[in-house]
């Protein structure tokens, strides 16, 4: 799920779609951090699991 | 002899022998309440007629026979735990005069089993939204009134510590029972996932958020976890399981019991005085007669990402209604909700599915090496200043945020039970010890905590008064 998009118009779209309002300073902020949050969200995609691993649970937390 | 001192364990020996009364026990927990709250500002409402009337009516039961598992053991509740009647405010200006119609379930049991609600108690805004909360202050640590209790769980920390009640009800959807009962000193306990019936308490994250007891040893958390768990048709995630008799557990032997002590990521950005604290405990955890054994987990650095991923997700449609509000909210609060937008459903879904290969690994390396329980250290820092809200890892100081749930966040995302308990002091603060086990069997870690806290005095020690007496200048952040 890695983008290319400028991390700038990326953040800026993502706040508005949510409806959500940050300071100037804020927003710098997102932005700097947001290449980093990616890549770490990206390391999900690394780990090799099976579709069928979805949404099978090895306990049933609700018996 | 304060009775505010004691523990429930210990209040419902003495109600029982006939030498105290519940209505002696609440008297005294609002005297205490009364000469440390202004300076901790644990408390957020406090209920002392009603208070005051239930204890009498405990009384009445104990003359009578008729005396219910926590007949007259005074508690508070977070204030995100709803009460009928009483306000409920989140710790938001945003529910600052809101007043619930019904009761939580597991508030509603308490008060069925004898306990008396004493008061509603500080949280971070919303459960997340930070040490400094600006409508009602920041909440104190009683070991060092300058540093925060950790949340978002603070003002049950800061109570049950400084020994204004013998235990409240705390949340944790990556650490708020954990940490907050770390930074305190406390035994606290985050159940199995499903356990504890949550309808009627305030959510963040619903396949994250848990309750749980947070006490002043591992009895009492037994004792209350009791009372709490089983099936609510108000919550259709909460567990049909017949709940266990979790007291039973406590005092259990457990020699020749192994214990997986978890390397690498779980001890990593770690104080060297608070790794030589958990180094300490572990030996004494060792001379209970317990094994304890190094395992390693894979990918483990995965693991906060798609827990992060899981509640930024869950959070912003648990939220969205609210989202425009945003910049009514406090800084951290609003700052987590600001990074909810960047995790797309794919993401979500992925980490939905992590959490299944992450539950298979638990289970493999616990059959794989024998165990009953792992170990990692509950908190890998002092508890930050509220003045900065920095903590030091030994390699500098960093945000809190950057290290206080990575060993906590994972048994979240997991839906593991994990139980913390109090270690040596560092620089006149807590450590903490995390036990975390297999799903539903918290009892385990009730008869390893309990060995271990009679092995040690960690859980006795109290901190010292003479801060929680010393006015607080109100630019440090007095309630609003």
């Amino acid at each position: 799920m890695s983008t290319t998009t400028d991390p700038k118009t990326t953040v800026e779209v993502l706040l508005a779609a949510a409806g959500l309002t940050v300071t100037p300073e804020e927003f710098d902020a997102i932005v700097r951090s947001y290449p980093d949050v990616r890549a770490r969200i990206d390391a999900m995609y690394a780990v090799p699991m099976a579709k069928e691993e979805e949404p099978q649970l090895v306990f049933t937390p609700f018996v | 002899m304060n009775l505010s001192d004691l523990t429930a364990t210990e209040l419902l020996g003495l109600y029982a022998a006939g030498e105290a009364s519940p209505v002696e026990a609440v008297q005294d927990c609002f005297a205490r309440i009364s000469a440390v709250n202004p300076v901790l500002n644990a408390v957020l409402t406090p209920l002392e007629e009603q208070a005051l009337a239930a204890a009498r009516a405990s009384a009445d039961r104990w003359a009578a026979g008729t005396a219910r598992p926590l007949e007259g053991v005074p508690y508070g509740l977070k204030d995100i735990v709803a009460t009928a009647g009483i306000r409920t405010t989140g710790g938001s200006a945003l529910y600052a005069d809101h007043v619930p119609t019904t009761d939580a379930t597991l508030a509603a049991r308490l008060r069925d089993a004898g306990g008396i609600l004493l008061a509603k108690l500080h949280t971070f805004e919303f459960a997340c939204g930070g040490a400094q909360n600006r409508t009602f202050g920041p909440c104190r640590n009683p070991w060092d009134v300058d540093r925060t209790t950790g949340g978002s769980s603070s003002g049950s920390g800061s109570a049950v510590a400084a020994r204004m009640l013998p235990l409240a009800i705390g949340t944790d959807t990556g650490g708020s029972i954990r940490i907050p009962s770390s930074y305190c000193g406390l035994t606290g306990i985050k159940p199995t996932y499903g356990k504890v019936p949550r309808d009627g308490v305030m959510g963040m994250s619903w396949t994250m958020d848990h309750a749980g007891p947070m006490t002043r040893s591992a009895a009492d958390a037994a004792l209350v976890l009791d009372v709490i768990s089983g099936a609510s048709a108000g919550d259709p995630t909460s567990s049909a399981r017949p709940v266990p008799d979790h007291t039973a557990a406590i005092g259990a032997g457990v020699a020749g019991r192994r214990v997986g002590r978890l390397r690498g990521w779980f001890e990593e950005r770690m104080h060297p005085a608070v790794g030589a604290a958990y180094e300490s405990a572990l030996v004494e955890l060792a001379g209970t007669g317990v094994e304890v054994v190094d395992v390693e987990l894979e990918e483990v650095d995965v693991i906060a990402a798609a827990s992060w991923t899981v509640i930024y997700s869950e959070m912003l449609s648990l939220h969205a209604g609210v989202a425009h509000l945003i910049e009514d909210r406090d800084a951290m609060g609003a700052g987590i909700l600001s990074a909810t937008p960047y995790v797309h459903a794919a993401d979500y879904l992925k980490a939905l599915r992590y959490r299944a290969v992450f539950q298979q690994q638990l289970d493999s390396v616990m059959a794989a090496a024998g165990l009953d329980a792992f170990v990692t250290p509950a908190a890998t820092t002092t508890p930050p200043k509220l003045a900065d809200m920095l903590v030091d890892t030994g390699d500098g100081l960093v945000d809190w945020l950057d290290v206080a749930s990575r060993v906590t966040v994972p048994f979240n995302y997991s839906g593991s039970p994990a139980l913390v308990v109090p270690g040596a002091l560092v620089d006149g603060v807590p450590t903490s010890v995390q036990l975390a086990g297999r799903p539903h069997d918290e009892t385990t870690l009730f008869a390893l905590a309990s060995a271990f806290q009679v092995a040690t005095t960690h859980h006795l020690v109290r901190p010292a008064e003479e801060p929680l007496h010393t006015t607080v200048p109100s630019t440090a952040g007095a309630p609003a």
